[in-house]
């Protein structure tokens, strides 16, 4: 399948048939709220009492269905129109309410609302421009300072969202940690295509280590650590050592946690001096 | 829209200065029936800021609330049940909400604000 950020803006995409469809397919439901229900285990929230959470790209409501089976209040915001109409239908959420909302304008809430914020397969979609005055990268800055601010101190956001390449991954991550996020990108089941799911998680604290994907034989993830990624490393050059099989194998390590995937396994044969004779 | 919302939002333009309370001129009013949840209650009570609640409620026609709230009502359950009702199930249906530096109307239609901006009015980023 196609993906339909290449289509255009998310607000055209998802007109009125396409967000009937989105409500009503079985598997999107179900795929949506196990993401959700994924969302809100890495989001760690005190839950002794109903926490009042922000979705952004809430979508026709099934994120919010969620929540509110959770018990918690909610606000969500998002770019389209008729998704949000569907959204208003549902009759049971009377702990949601919605906004129409370009999460690429920054966030229209002032500082310190909310105890948490969850994105559902959204983010994604500040990468891709729809006009000559959109700069993704500028967007999603924007997006992520006015997050910094909304959220209360020690609160968490979650970010589930598809990058189309490793690069956009990095993009995201990078942006994240520029306005101050400490935190980084889990990977659930990343050895399967279909199951597997990127989740950007951030938090306040500096010390703040993500949990780890689900089902990982090999932990996969970028780092997002706003103290090394500002700030340029200085590499020590050592002289005659060459490349030792140290070397090589932090090397690999550093393209695997980069998302690449054609980087050689580690063997017995890895960093081994050829014979003289060869 | 709710009110516990609205004490929540923003006018986030560059040109706004801080963009905050905005005004509500409702048109439809609904009253939903959330159940009573007192830990929340208590728990959003905290970060209301509630000077901009009682305004919002007498915009909306509730002139019930006092003008300051006093440490000893906080624990009292029946201001905690009337206050959770203004809270969450006081929904502006229709309407228009303005923002007090600029003066730009986010009107609100099926309970959903639009709050689209254009990229002009978006605050500028360093990247």
């Amino acid at each position: 399948m196609s993906r339909p950020e290449l289509t255009g803006a998310a607000a055209n995409f998802y007109n009125d048939t396409e967000a009937r469809k989105y409500d009503t397919n079985s598997r999107m439901i179900g795929i949506q709220a196990e993401i959700t229900k994924r969302a809100l285990e890495l989001l760690q929230l005190d839950t002794s009492f109903p926490n009042f959470i922000l979705d952004v790209g809430c979508g026709s409501g099934l994120s919010g269905k969620v929540l509110e089976e959770a018990g918690h209040y909610w606000v969500g915001l998002d770019v389209s129109r008729d998704m949000l109409n569907v959204a208003s239908e549902r009759e049971s959420s009377i702990k949601g309410d919605l906004a129409h909302h370009d999460m690429g304008t920054g966030l229209p809430f002032r500082s310190a609302s909310f105890d948490g914020m969850i994105s559902i397969s959204a983010l994604q979609w500040l990468c891709y421009s729809n006009s000559s005055k959109q700069v993704p990268k500028r967007r999603l800055v924007r997006f992520f300072s006015a997050l910094y601010g909304v959220l209360k101190r020690g609160a968490r956001a979650v970010l589930q969202f598809y990058p189309e390449t490793p690069e956009q991954a990095v993009l995201i991550s990078e942006c994240a940690a520029k306005v101050g996020f400490a935190g980084g990108v889990v990977v659930d089941y990343p050895n399967s295509t279909k199951a597997k799911k990127h989740y950007l998680v951030l938090s306040f604290d500096r010390g703040y280590s993500t949990p780890k994907g689900l089902q990982s034989s090999a932990q996969s993830g970028v780092r997002v650590d706003s103290s090394t990624s500002s700030k340029r490393v200085k590499v020590v050059k050592k002289k005659g050592k060459g490349k030792t099989k140290e070397w090589i194998e932090h090397k690999k390590d550093v393209q695997r946690k980069k998302g690449f995937e054609n980087v050689r396994k580690d063997t017995k044969f890895t960093g081994r001096k050829r014979k003289d004779k060869f | 829209m709710k009110l516990l919302t609205h004490n929540h939002l923003r006018c986030n333009t560059s040109s706004a200065t801080t963009g905050y309370p905005l005004k509500i001129t409702p048109t439809e009013i609904r009253i939903t029936d959330d159940e009573y949840n007192e830990t929340f209650v208590k728990h959003v009570m905290q970060n209301v800021n509630w000077p901009v609640l009682v305004q919002a409620a007498s915009q909306c026609g509730i002139t019930t609330l006092p003008p300051t709230l006093p440490p000893s009502l906080t624990t009292d359950p029946s201001f905690l049940r009337a206050l959770h009702h203004v809270l969450v199930n006081v929904n502006i249906v229709s309407g228009v909400l303005k923002c007090p530096d600029t003066g730009r109307e986010f009107g609100v239609k099926d309970g959903v604000c639009d709050f689209m901006l254009e990229e002009e009015e978006c605050e500028n980023v360093k990247i």
